[in-house]
């Protein structure tokens, strides 16, 4: 079996490259999947559309989850995850610029399990994604598979 | 009230009647006197008559006993007379017959005589006599003996014996005996011999025991009368000293227990008037006592008889019975003026003489409350028949009406002077609308003095437009007998202007409830009005104002949100891919290149911590200020505590206060003391052994929190520029930083209504203050 997927939800590339060069640096192998927004965020989750073929079964590790997203807002995908049985314990890391104390209120109430501000300088940056991987990757033991339905 | 026991002036009488003197178990009373001389009499009577009687029937004896004794002395007499004549005739017959016959006489004699002496009595006369006679007799009987031893020889003697006369002597004794004894039974008196005979000593004895029982009878009807009249006096006694339970035993039949029934009945009736009196005089208190005036009675003599609790309560005391004579002094009694009213003025004194006072007005002294009350006084003289008896002073208390009307007085005056002097209108109407009053209020309103328009309608003064309205409003105030408040009419000025008067108006009620006028109270609203239209035109300005800044505060949020959030990402991009070029690229980069490239790093990193500073700044000013009360102390140990956790190596020795707190939102003190002890720490860095106190202290009752440092403070020149953003007073190669900290720590004190100051010296070290309103 394959190592577990990362699903890194960013619509900036620069970001999304970054992240995974932290991961690099941090020496986490394990393959990233990155959606540019929301809505293909949820089609990778529930096989649907563009990721139609996907084995839904086979959930990603984390999901790494920006706030500010086209068409479908990072909350809005974390709310989705939450409602539907089979991803409602799927972890995920709110992964963002933004530490409004509205944003964050916001995350933890629709049920994110971490929230995590993306520092500007990128050795915070790295070392921010080292600890990420190696806490979810690593020492987090994943919730049991739900039942199929 | 204190009134005489009546009891007292029967026991006087009782004790004058009595003469007091006390008596002793011997003596006795007139009417015993009397009665032991009335049994003594008749005793002494009854002893007379039967000694008498005694006397009589002795006397009586004693005469029979003279008979008795005068035959014998007849016998004597015939015996010797015999004898004579029997010896006469011997002496001539010489027969001896006669000789027989001679001494039988002479035998007889003797007998006779022989028994005089035991009859004789005590009569000396009588006893005289005997003895003359008893040798006489013996001579004859001894010569009776001898004539009859010798009849022979008895011629011769015989014969000499006739012839001698001897015979004549005895016959002439026992003659004058007779003679005597004789006189003696003619004059009924002889002395008695022997005892009397017993039958008398029966009669006598018989009337010596009825005496006795007469004197006992007597005796004893006399003792039960005095026992009786005794116990009646000692009852008289006993009720004089208040047994009136005492009624004395009764004997029927009897006068003296008709007596003792009269004097119980009298007792009866004695104790039902005393009831009745005391009764009448309990009444007499009761009333006297719930009396609120007070009432004083003096006798003539001046002296206090009764007075009753409203006399105390009045007077603060009870008044000396036998205080001094003068009765202002003892009822402390002085005119209105405060001086002492005395001598005939006062009213008691002057009443005890006859004379009427009536609703005079004196100062009472109460000398429990040291206070004068003043006081109507009445007094009458009491007059038994034409015996002027004493005087009576009632005693209105009248202070407390007095102080209400003075009360009423000041109240009226001080309301009358709100009145006058209120810048409000103040009238009153009467039922047809007629003004009865107004106050100078209404000149400054609307230009009339009230003597303008007392008299005339009100309606006058009311806008024409407005005028029903307002008569409508008086009648509904009228109809309901209820007041109106906040009615706003518009009135005419004298000058013909317009005024808004806002008027209070409740009907006047008379007697029987029926509504009979108005009053009101106005007040001229008109510049309120104008302002309040102003106010009303700002509202709307301040309201389309207030939109606009929500719209406003909107668009920054969005702006801000935008900022924190957009503008770092290129910036994270900078940096990263710096860092990736340093990284990756290293081998084809010079030290020029590399050099840039960790500008490049610097600059993004500086900015993002700008744009954090910026929001922060901005976030205090839009987040809503929330106080409560905050530990200072403890939160000045926990922000110097992250401080030492970023660099442990460091020697800083912070000194924090202890207990200070204040109310604040806490959040926003946070992000001062962060400022503060982060500015503290940062610019001590350059000390060795760094000192930051942190500290209150109170100036003009202000609290006063200040952060000192020993760090390289600044120069006083530049103070003005410390709180502005952006500013800053060291270079950033020296000490980094925005220059936003204290920007936002000022707008962070600003909000909660407090000043912020720092003094400083350069090398010396830098102070802020701060206070939190």
């Amino acid at each position: 079996m394959a190592s577990p997927v990362i699903l890194l939800v960013e619509d900036n590339p620069d970001d999304a490259a970054l992240t995974i060069r932290a991961f690099r640096k941090s020496r986490i192998m394990n393959e990233v999947v990155a959606v540019r927004d929301g809505v293909a965020a949820l089609e990778y989750l529930f096989g649907t559309g563009e990721y139609a073929a996907r084995d839904t079964s086979v959930l990603p590790q984390v999901v790494l989850l920006d706030l500010k997203l086209p068409k479908l807002s990072g909350l809005e995908v974390l709310r989705k995850i939450r409602e539907h049985p089979r991803t409602k314990l799927l972890p995920v890391v709110i992964l963002t610029s933004s530490k409004e104390e509205q944003d964050r209120m916001n995350g933890y109430s629709l049920g994110c399990n971490s929230y995590v501000r993306k520092p500007v300088d990128f050795v915070q940056f790295t070392e921010a994604a080292n600890q990420l991987g190696l806490y979810w990757l690593v020492l987090n033991e994943r919730p049991p598979a739900p039942a199929a339905p | 009230m204190r009134v005489a026991e009546p009891f007292e002036a029967l026991q006087v009488a009782a004790r004058r009647h009595s003469g007091d003197a006390p008596r002793g178990r011997t003596s006795r009373s007139p009417l015993e006197r009397k009665v032991l001389a009335a049994c003594l009499i008749p005793f002494a009577a009854v002893v007379l008559s039967v000694a008498a009687a005694i006397e009589g029937v002795r006397e009586l004896a004693a005469s029979k006993s003279l008979l008795h004794f005068r035959e014998r002395v007849s016998t004597a007499s015939a015996a010797h007379a015999e004898a004579e004549r029997a010896l006469l005739s011997l002496a001539i017959t010489r027969e001896h017959s006669e000789v027989e016959a001679y001494v039988a006489a002479v035998d007889r004699m003797r007998a006779a005589f022989s028994g005089l002496t035991a009859l004789a009595g005590s009569d000396p006369v009588t006893l005289r006599h005997l003895q003359r006679l008893e040798p006489l007799v013996a001579g004859e009987v001894s010569f009776a003996r001898s004539v009859l031893r010798a009849p022979n020889l008895a011629n011769e003697t015989v014969r000499n014996r006739v012839a001698s006369g001897r015979r004549h002597a005895v016959a002439s004794a026992l003659a004058a005996l007779a003679r005597h004894t004789d006189d003696r039974l003619r004059s009924g008196f002889f002395p008695l011999a022997g005892r009397p005979p017993a039958a008398l000593r029966v009669v006598l004895l018989a009337g010596l025991l009825a005496a006795a029982a007469v004197g006992l009878a007597g005796a004893f009807f006399g003792t039960a009368v005095i026992g009786s009249v005794r116990r009646l006096l000692a009852g008289m006694k006993r009720i004089r000293d208040g047994a009136l339970d005492y009624r004395a035993p009764v004997r029927p039949r009897d006068e003296l227990g008709e007596v003792a029934t009269g004097f119980n009945e009298m007792l009866d009736a004695l104790v039902r008037t005393q009831t009745e009196l005391k009764q009448s005089t309990e009444l007499l208190r009761l009333v006297l006592d719930s009396m609120s005036d007070a009432v004083i009675v003096a006798d003539g003599t001046g002296r206090l008889v009764l007075f009753n609790r409203a006399a105390v309560d009045i007077l603060g005391e009870a008044p000396q019975r036998n205080g001094p004579a003068d009765q202002t002094e003892r009822c402390h009694l002085r005119s209105a003026g405060g001086r002492a009213a005395s001598g005939h003025a006062e009213p008691l004194t002057a009443a005890t003489r006859g004379c009427c006072t009536r609703n005079m007005e004196l100062l009472v002294r109460n000398t429990k409350a040291g206070q004068d009350r003043c006081v109507i006084a009445a007094a009458s003289p009491i007059s038994d028949g034409d015996t002027l008896w004493g005087g009576v002073l009632v005693l209105t208390d009248i202070t407390e009406r007095k102080l209400a009307d003075r009360a009423l007085a000041d109240s009226e005056e001080r309301f009358r002077a709100f009145v006058e002097t209120t810048s409000e209108w103040i009238w009153s109407t009467d039922e047809s609308g007629a003004i009865t009053y107004s106050n100078p209020g209404l000149f400054p309103i609307l230009g009339y003095f009230p003597g303008q328009v007392v008299g005339k309608c009100i309606l006058g003064l009311i806008h024409t437009e407005e005028r029903s309205r307002f008569s409508e409003k008086l009648a509904q105030i009228d109809a309901g007998r209820n007041g109106s408040m906040g009615l706003v009419f518009r009135c005419l000025h004298e000058n013909g202007t317009e005024r808004s008067l806002e008027m209070n108006m409740v009907p006047i009620l008379d007697r029987n409830g029926v509504p009979a006028g108005a009053r009101g109270i106005a007040r001229d609203i008109t510049l309120r009005r104008m302002a309040e239209a102003e106010v009303r035109k700002l509202n709307v300005e301040l309201r389309r104002r207030i939109a606009q800044l929500d719209a406003v505060n909107k668009e920054l949020e969005a702006f801000s949100y935008s900022v924190s959030h957009d503008l770092r990402a290129p910036l994270r991009s900078i940096d990263g891919f710096s860092q990736a070029l340093l990284e990756d690229c290293l081998d084809k980069l010079d030290a020029d290149g590399q050099d840039y490239l960790r500008r490049v790093r610097a600059a993004s990193q500086r900015m993002a911590q700008l744009i954090d500073d910026l929001i922060n700044l901005s976030r205090v000013a839009r987040t809503e200020l929330t106080r409560r009360t905050v530990d200072v102390s403890d939160l000045a140990a926990c922000v110097s505590t992250g401080l030492q956790e970023t660099q442990p190596d460091r020697d800083v020795v912070f000194t924090i206060a202890a207990g200070m707190s204040a109310e604040a939102d806490p959040r926003l003190l946070r992000i001062v003391f962060d400022n503060l002890l982060g500015n503290a720490w940062k610019f001590t860095r350059t000390r060795k052994s760094a000192r930051i106190e942190i500290g209150e202290l109170w100036r003009h009752g202000e609290r006063i929190f200040f952060v000192r440092d020993n760090g390289v403070g600044f120069d006083m020149d530049y103070a003005a520029k410390l709180f502005g953003a952006f500013q800053r007073l060291h270079a950033v190669e020296e000490f980094e930083g925005t220059g936003i900290g204290l920007a936002t720590v000022q707008r962070i004190i600003n909000r909660h209504g407090g000043r912020v100051w720092a003094e400083a010296s350069v090398g010396e070290g830098a102070t802020f203050y701060f206070t939190l309103s």
